[in-house]
């Protein structure tokens, strides 16, 4: 008999009302229907929504998406099974279900795997969960998925063939995994706790679910009563507490948290606005009870967008300011830079004026003291040799200040030729000794004959001038001594004092401009604080290399210069 | 994380289309030619309406 007759005739009498939209009919006799279909279906479809809206385009989102779509649409078929009057449509429909159900299960436990391994299954894997879709496609339009539309009362119901018992055994199997997955994970300890607290919240979520889902399912199969089935859809606020938990908390799926403030927001809205549905006054105590749990949510929630929100302003006003202050600090900069060469450049210039007068008094002063213009008298000797030493002491400073200045502006340059090394050291050490022997300190030189090294004689003299006139100068008794040695390939110079020392700290700083040992100004108050540093650049400039040894303060100290030997 | 590589790319589409295939067989059947049994005596299939069983 062809259905319509059949239905045309109506030889049961059934009082079926038409469903023109669908979903909304007075068929629809449970009254919890509606809010176990219409939530689930419309909190998977915003959530889709609002993952779907991230730039971020990660498989976890895509699996979610997947899911949630395939649920919501699970969610409105089955809404139309219990609304729809046309026996074709329910069973269009309800045999449509068998290729959607497993696609549910498989794509949750492919979510599951994917966010709990951060990779994708294999190809083998991918393979094996397209053949266990595979009946459902070839046995979907047979008898073996809806034998029959069952016209024995008016429930409007299709009897289920063979083919949706494998579809539960499936559902069944790939629970039990989840749990068993999932579980295993949570408690693997080479995980870091926050990842276990993840996949752990997504097993509970999902599990709750699905094991709500099945349970409904099968045990409405299996009883016919389908209305048990509107039950199983309560796992969905439990999975979406879940998801929504690990959104906010954890910043999966990368969604804003002002995303999910809006979708909870108008799921409590839609949630409400349901109460008012005439046909579903036993239902209200449930749908309050949800709406406090979304309330609940949407508090949490609001607390998290308020501090998001809180975060992003501190953030931006501290950008502002950073960039402020680097535009600042850049402009300084450059004016620093050019004050610097404008230092430099003045120095030289100064400099170079000093040095002329001060070569002058120096050589008069030394004129007049040796006799040159008549007889000095005794008590002008004094006076004239502090002029001499007030003189060299300047013309020293003038040098280093020169010095500093070419080497900073890159001017310094080396004219190398042969010499020999000990000999200079030697006229370096007669140099001085007058100034040492003034101190009554002991200057002793223990240098041997011909050590020639390649390097700008001037500058080698400078540093070697720098070198014992500094530890002389900060040896207020006991003695100096020059050793001049030839090593292998280079020629070393030891100047050991028993003067004030250095402390272990002080020695890193030693060779830096304008850095002088602790104390160092109550030995000597004309220092500045140039003169090892300038050595250390002309040493280096000439190939060689120079450091100091101190067993400590008050315990003398050694400086070493080492220069290529020829 | 993971991308969509080629060789699962095909199996997704061969499987939408499979699934295609098989919901427009179903249309087909129960839409249009309203091919499917109808059970109307009780006595034809006695393990239903165990819940309703008016």
């Amino acid at each position: 008999m062809n259905p319509f007759d059949l239905i045309a005739s109506d030889a049961l009498q059934c009082k079926w009302d038409t469903a023109p939209f669908l979903f909304i009919s007075d068929n629809v006799f449970s009254p919890l229907i509606y809010y176990s279909h219409i939530v689930p279906a419309l909190a998977g479809l915003f959530l889709a929504f609002v993952v779907w809206r991230q730039k971020e385009r990660f498989l976890t989102n895509h699996l979610f998406i997947f899911l949630a779509l395939a649920f919501s649409l699970w969610c409105l078929l089955d809404l139309m099974l219990w609304a729809h009057e046309n026996p074709s449509v329910i069973m269009f429909v309800w045999s449509s279900l068998i290729y959607i159900e497993p696609a549910i299960y498989l794509a949750a436990a492919y979510l599951l795997y994917v966010f709990t391994v951060e990779r994708d299954i294999s190809f083998k894997t991918k393979f094996f969960m397209f053949l266990t879709m595979l009946p459902p496609i070839i046995l979907g339009p047979t008898h073996y998925n809806l034998t029959a539309f069952d016209y024995t009362n008016c429930d409007r119901e299709a009897v289920e063939g063979p083919l949706w018992y494998y579809l539960y055994f499936l559902e069944v199997c790939i629970t039990l995994w989840m749990v068993v997955f999932g579980l295993r994970t949570s408690m693997n300890k080479s995980l870091s706790t926050s990842k276990r607290t993840q996949v752990g919240l997504l097993t509970i979520g999902l599990t709750f679910f699905f094991l709500a889902f099945s349970w409904g399912n099968i045990v409405g199969s299996l009883s016919a009563d389908w209305s048990v089935a509107q039950y199983g859809l309560f796992g969905m606020p439990v999975f979406l507490g879940a998801i929504i938990y690990l959104i906010v908390r954890f910043q999966t799926f990368r969604i804003r948290v002002l995303g999910v403030t809006a979708l909870v927001g108008t799921l409590w809205i839609l949630l409400f606005s349901i109460l008012f549905l005439q046909t579903i006054d036993s239902a209200r105590p449930v749908i309050v009870i949800t709406l406090v749990f979304f309330g609940l949510l949407g508090f949490f929630l609001v607390r998290s967008v308020q501090k998001e929100i809180q975060t992003a302003e501190r953030l931006k006003i501290l950008t502002v300011d950073l960039e402020s202050a680097n535009a600042q600090l850049e402009g300084a900069n450059t004016k620093l830079k050019e004050l610097d060469q404008m230092k430099s450049e003045f120095l030289s210039i100064a400099s170079h004026q000093l040095r002329a007068p001060i070569t002058a008094v120096r050589g008069y002063a030394a004129n007049i003291n040796e006799g040159e213009y008549g007889k000095v008298p005794k008590n002008l000797k004094e006076p004239l040799e502090t002029v001499q030493e007030a003189a060299r002491l300047m013309a020293n400073s003038i040098e280093d200040y020169l010095n500093i200045s070419r080497i900073e502006q890159g001017r310094m340059k080396y004219e190398k030729s042969d010499f020999d090394f000990a000999d200079l050291a030697k006229k370096v050490v007669h140099e001085l000794a007058p100034i040492a022997e003034k101190k009554k300190l002991k200057l002793s030189a223990n240098i041997p004959e011909d050590v020639m090294i390649t390097a700008d004689v001037g500058k080698v003299k400078q540093v070697l001038t720098n070198l014992i006139d500094n530890a002389i100068k900060y040896t207020t008794a006991g003695s100096v001594s020059v050793m001049v040695e030839k090593k292998e390939n280079v020629a070393r110079l030891t100047i050991t004092d028993t003067g004030v020392g250095i402390a272990p700290e002080e020695i890193g700083m030693l060779f830096e401009k304008f850095k002088r040992a602790r104390g160092a100004n109550k030995v000597n108050t004309t220092g500045t604080g140039l003169g090892l540093y300038v050595a250390k650049q002309l040493a280096e400039g000439n190939g060689g290399k120079i450091w100091v040894e101190s067993d400590g303060t008050g315990k003398g100290s050694r400086f070493i210069v080492e220069l290529p030997a020829k | 994380m993971a991308t969509v590589d080629k060789k699962t790319l095909i199996l997704g589409i061969v499987l939408l289309l499979f699934i295609g295939i098989s919901v427009s067989v179903t249309f087909y059947r129960y839409m249009v030619l309203h091919d499917y049994v109808i059970f109307t005596d009780p006595e034809e299939a006695p393990e239903l309406n165990i819940a309703n069983p008016e």
